[in-house]
């Protein structure tokens, strides 16, 4: 398969048929007819057995959702297992015989894109998988929501060849469209990239300023890093506090601290021993 | 025991025998039947309270191991074993926790051996895997000091200090890692938790708040063991957690002011009312009243100062996992009763535990001996009856072991009773309907041939919520009576408000109702008083009826149409629907009194009610005019 | 209205009877279990003659030996077809075999209609027979306390109510209030099994092995009892 895969979404051009949605149901043996919702569920009808939907909008807008693919994603970083893998071609896939079940991939992911079967006794993240297997074998040659499409409005490539598609579109229309590819830098870039006509803020989670270009990752790592420092150090700090302390105790009453270790027999046998 | 243990441990196993229930269903019918967690919220009370919360409250452990051990403060000896048992109990409560809350807990020693260091979630199990093995060192010379294993208790000793800097710097690590969780969610975070000093943040107030757990527990024992609280050290240790308090606050409005959102907490939203309840009831108040001497001083003022800090701190970790993260999602999460009474049977459950190793094992010896002398005083005490039976109830731990398994079976079966097996969906939602062609109704419980389409086509096309949405959330389906209300019962067939628009408005009482008599049906004027033609067809089954009443459509069907479609049946130029059949209607055995219908469905597939009228047509028009060929006395309920 | 209390009877209210009898007995099982263990623990004798348990368990279990009785021939018969009426028509029913068979999955043999109308009807004349026999006897009426007058008439009434149920042309009331009555008096009587007597229907053992293995002092309580009557100095 090529490497680095990416999809691009030209928003003008969906008319939102939904053929993607069936055509990714059919090719992952989900079940056509949904469940009830939960209470709380996506708005966006994303659902455990839904890994891509159609957004709309008012004026006949459509934009499809589905799994980013971040270049670096959060969910692959955040899963204390490695459950959740960042493959070497470029989508992130799932290992269910990994996952425990924290479900801390779907508090990571900033466009909530990970569902869980919550009704099931044995339930796992679901969510798109770029079809990364049947296209790593050769079965198909582009994922089965772009070959759905009627339109070309979701189209496959190599993510650079994407972006220079973008890019010639974005050029050749210039009034048709906003100047911005999505997914080109937000969170560190996504394998996902939209052009559109409209803004598309609303993909992420509420607070889009907030997100930023920078790769959510780094911010835990940032914290993560220390941990060998703060660990050495905490030891350090605190072996060193107890010898000065004791050794000023010691110090101050010599012949005191035998008569006051015979009063107390559980606290004081450890000082002793280790003196 | 006192009186006071005895009521608590039945309050603790009563909570702890709902929480057994609600296990049952958790991992029988999972998290989608015992939660309201869901795809916007997938992390609820369990983590919040559970983990979040009880990963901090067992932080007096290390806390006072260090003003103890570290910095030998003499007089904080006594605090050090409750503290660490605490801490153990904590943590193993976290790791039973986790077992709930995990999709799948088998799975949760994975951590083990899939790595991946950038995950803070692997860091904080790992360490919490790390601390309960240190936890569990430091505490088994409580296990050992009275046994024979003397020179494990000695060596156990000699290694305290070490363990106890060695669980200071796991503690340090994970604490803060349960803030840096959250760091990589600046989209769901509220600016005014979120912060990238989370991480020591976190750590402070879990220091907080473990002292103030310090604080609240030793309080609570010795109120429950009747014994006279040290004074002199928990006023001491108010003194350490003031100073944390103090540092907590500072280091919070610093960090706020830095990242100019201080401006956030004076606005009019949820958030910021949210974020001054919390610093208030987590570190202002507490903080004010442990400045003051005199209340350092009294038992009760350190008692409520230390427990407004716990549940302060607990609200923080609830706020940062859940309740500030509600601005983003838009979801209104409430955890469901069973999601709290998971969490409360819990902490419960580890309650008792505390307790039976306090009364058992030295942690505090006051409290052993104690119970070592109620135990010997207990053989020479009267024997106790029970009331209701007159049975001797055993001696006193007997009796009281009765009354804890009384408690907690109840609350087992109140629990499995109460306890929704199906998974919760929302409330009322519109899909296609719902149970088919058959329908079970009525008493004792049959099936019934629902025509569903035929009901469209009477109450309309758009009109499913006329049936759909009479009932409660998570129902089976709309009794039939909600409709057929005269299903069983004889039905009023007047009309009071048709009469009453007929014949023009209020001055029409008097053409019914005489003046002199207080209106009632009773005094009213017969029907056929107006109505020329008698409203009863003449009729051999039924001879008198009430003048507003109608049988119902069982009694109808059963004591007046069957008898004639019995009889009609039998002649073959007639070619009648044997509709006195039972099972055309009923599709389920039909308990008949002397009799058993059966009637499979299978024998009823092929025997389909082609052209046949349905029970309900028989109710509202029993005039059958698209049957022209035979004359029946179907005249009952002319309108 | 009384459809809903109906549903709400024959739903939650149902399982909650069945659930509290069958964990009440259960907890009643193990606490006996455990208490027996626990005073055959502090025995001095620790000698178990379990041949001897086992046969007079079957003895009293098993109707023949019972029935032959001398005293009070008739008591004993109309309590023995009284046990078989309650047992019988409560789980074999075929009315109440369907509801097994929905609640819970599970079916067996039903009793013919008819058999269990004459069963139902015997059981009723035998709580009555049960009730005149105890009164009758002046010791037995002397011991008896308030439940033991009170548990046959409440067993009875699901039966009577039962029957207007099967045959609603005979009750003298609506069939759906006497169903509600049927269904609730027979939740009462099951919730109250494992808090009144009628627990014997499964701790019976009990009584029995508890003669056999019961009579033993524990090690030392001579010298309790010396403690607890205050005479220390003197012998046990």
């Amino acid at each position: 398969m090529i490497s680095s895969p990416c999809i691009l979404n030209d928003v003008t051009r969906c008319i939102g048929c939904e053929e993607c949605v069936a055509a990714c149901q059919k090719i992952n043996q989900l079940p056509q007819e949904d469940p009830p919702p939960r209470m709380g569920h996506s708005e966006d009808g994303l659902s455990a057995t839904r890994w891509t939907s159609i957004l709309r909008r008012e004026g006949g807008i459509n934009v499809r959702k589905q799994c980013r693919h971040c270049l670096e994603p959060a969910c692959v970083s955040v899963c204390p297992v490695g459950a959740l893998q960042k493959t070497a071609e470029g989508p992130v896939i799932y290992d269910k015989s990994i996952c425990m079940g924290c479900r801390y991939c779907m508090m990571g992911c900033p466009f909530g894109i990970p569902h869980y079967e919550w009704n099931s006794l044995t339930p796992s993240i679901r969510k798109c998988i770029m079809c990364y297997e049947k296209l790593k074998t050769g079965e198909i040659k582009e994922p089965a929501c772009v070959k759905a499409c009627p339109k070309e409005a979701t189209i496959f490539g190599s993510r650079e060849e994407m972006l220079a598609e973008a890019r010639r579109r974005l050029d050749a229309e210039p009034e048709k469209y906003i100047q911005h590819i999505w997914g080109e830098h937000e969170v560190g870039g996504t394998s996902v990239l939209y052009i559109s006509h409209v803004d598309l803020g609303f993909l992420a989670w509420e607070n889009p300023e907030e997100l930023g270009s920078g790769a959510l990752p780094d911010r835990t790592w940032n914290a993560l890093k220390k941990v060998p420092f703060e660990f050495v150090g905490m030891g350090a700090f605190m072996t060193a506090a107890w010898w000065i302390i004791d050794r000023r105790m010691r110090l101050e009453s010599e012949p005191e601290v035998e008569n006051a270790a015979e009063g107390e027999v559980s606290g004081k046998d450890d000082e002793r021993g280790l003196q | 025991m006192t009186r006071r243990v005895q009521i608590t441990k039945g309050i603790l196993w009563f909570i702890s025998g709902l929480a057994a229930a609600v296990t049952i269903v958790r991992f029988t019918r999972g998290l989608g039947a015992t939660t309201v967690l869901s795809d916007t919220t997938p992390w609820g009370l369990w983590v919040g309270f559970d983990v979040m919360g009880g990963v901090a409250l067992a932080a007096g452990g290390f806390v006072i191991g260090a003003i103890a051990h570290v910095f030998k403060r003499e007089r904080y000896h006594h605090a050090v074993r409750p503290a660490i048992l605490t801490a153990l109990l904590g943590y193993a409560a976290v790791a039973v926790g986790l077992l709930y809350d995990l999709g799948l807990p088998w799975n949760i020693w994975h951590p083990i051996i899939f790595w991946n260091p950038h995950s803070p979630l692997f860091e904080v199990a790992w360490c919490v895997m790390l601390y309960l093995t240190v936890l569990f060192l430091e505490f088994l010379p409580v296990f050992l000091e009275r046994t024979r294993f003397t020179k494990l208790y000695r060596t156990l000793l000699r290694l305290q200090l070490p363990l106890i800097i060695l669980g200071i710097s796991i503690s340090t690590l994970h604490q803060s890692s349960l803030g840096t969780l959250l760091l990589i969610m600046p989209f769901r975070l509220h600016p005014l938790w979120y912060s990238p000093h989370l991480p020591e943040l976190f750590f402070v107030s879990a220091i907080c708040l473990g002292l103030s757990m310090v604080i609240f527990e030793s309080s609570v024992t010795s109120w429950l063991y009747e014994r006279k609280p040290n004074i002199r050290m928990l006023s001491g240790l108010s003194r350490f957690a003031a100073g944390a308090m103090a540092f907590y606050l500072g280091f919070r409005f610093i960090d706020l002011a830095h990242h100019h959102k201080l401006g956030l907490a004076f606005q009019n939203t949820f958030e910021a009312r949210l974020f001054w309840v919390e610093l208030a009831t987590s570190a202002i108040i507490p903080l004010i009243l442990f400045l003051i001497p005199k209340v350092r001083k009294s038992h009760t003022g350190v008692f409520i100062a230390a427990s407004m800090g716990v549940v302060g701190f607990l609200l923080n970790r609830v706020d940062a996992s859940g309740l500030a993260q509600v601005w983003a999602t838009g979801a209104d999460y409430f955890p469901a009763w069973t999601e709290f009474v998971v969490s409360f049977g819990i902490v419960s459950f580890f309650a008792l535990i505390y307790l039976f190793i306090q009364e058992h094992f030295p942690v505090e010896k006051e409290i052993l001996d104690e119970e070592a002398k109620w135990q010997q005083r207990q053989l020479f005490v009267l024997p106790r009856f029970d009331r209701l039976t007159r049975v001797w109830l055993g001696d006193q731990s007997f009796a009281s072991r009765r009354v804890y398994s009384l408690l907690f079976v109840s609350a087992l079966i109140l629990g499995l009773t109460l306890t929704p097996w199906e998974p919760l969906v929302e409330a009322s939602p519109v899909t296609r309907a719902r149970g088919g062609k058959v329908l079970r109704v009525g008493y004792p419980i049959g099936t019934v041939e629902f025509p569903h389409a035929e009901h469209i086509k009477r109450i309309g096309e758009d009109q499913c919520g006329v049936c759909h949405h009479l009932h409660k959330p998570g129902d089976l389906g709309t009794p039939c009576t909600e409709c057929h209300a005269d299903l069983y019962l004889e039905t009023q067939i007047f009309s009071h408000v048709r009469h009453i628009d007929r014949l023009g408005g209020n001055a029409a009482c008097a053409r019914c109702h005489t003046p002199e008599k207080p209106p009632a049906a009773a005094s009213a004027a017969k029907c056929s008083s107006c109505h020329e033609k008698d409203m009863m067809a003449k009729n051999e089954v039924v001879t008198s009826f009430e003048h507003t009443a109608a049988p119902g459509l069982r009694a109808a069907a059963h004591k007046l149409c069957i008898r004639c479609h019995r009889e009609k049946a039998k002649d073959p130029e007639l070619k009648k629907p044997d509709l006195f059949r039972c099972a055309t209607c009923h599709r389920s055995p039909v308990n008949h009194g002397d009799v058993i219908l059966e009637a499979s469905l299978k024998d009823q597939e092929s025997e389909t009610l082609k052209g046949e009228k349905d029970p309900v047509a028989i109710e509202e028009t029993p005039v059958a005019p698209e049957e022209p060929p035979v004359t029946m006395d179907h005249t009952l309920a002319t309108d | 209205m009384l459809e809903y209390w109906i549903a709400l009877a024959r739903g939650p209210l149902l399982r909650l009877a069945l659930l509290a009898m069958a964990l009440g007995l259960l907890r009643l099982v193990l606490i006996q279990l455990w208490e027996i263990s626990w005073a055959f623990h502090r025995a001095g004798d620790q000698v178990v003659p379990w041949g001897v348990a086992i046969r007079r368990n079957l003895e009293w279990l098993l109707p023949w030996r019972y029935l032959q009785r001398r005293e009070r021939r008739v008591y004993n018969f109309i309590s023995f077809i009284f046990h078989v009426g309650v047992i019988a028509v409560p789980v074999c029913l075929a009315g109440h075999v369907s509801i097994w068979r929905q609640e819970l999955g599970l079916s067996w043999w039903t009793l013919p209609e008819a058999l269990a109308d004459w069963l139902s009807i015997l059981t009723i004349a035998a709580a009555l027979g049960l009730l005149i026999g105890r009164a009758s006897h002046v010791s037995s009426r002397r011991l008896s306390r308030l439940h033991d007058w009170l548990l046959p008439i409440l067993c009875v009434i699901p039966f009577i109510t039962g029957l207007w149920v099967a045959h609603p042309s005979y009750s003298p009331f609506p069939v759906q209030g006497v169903y509600l009555v049927h269904l609730l008096s027979a939740e009462f009587l099951l919730v109250l099994v494992p808090f009144s007597k009628l627990r014997h229907m499964v701790l019976f053992w009990v009584s029995q092995t508890s003669t056999e293995l019961g009579w033993r002092f524990p090690s030392g309580s001579g010298e309790r009892v010396r403690l607890s009557l205050g005479k220390e100095s003197e012998g046990v």
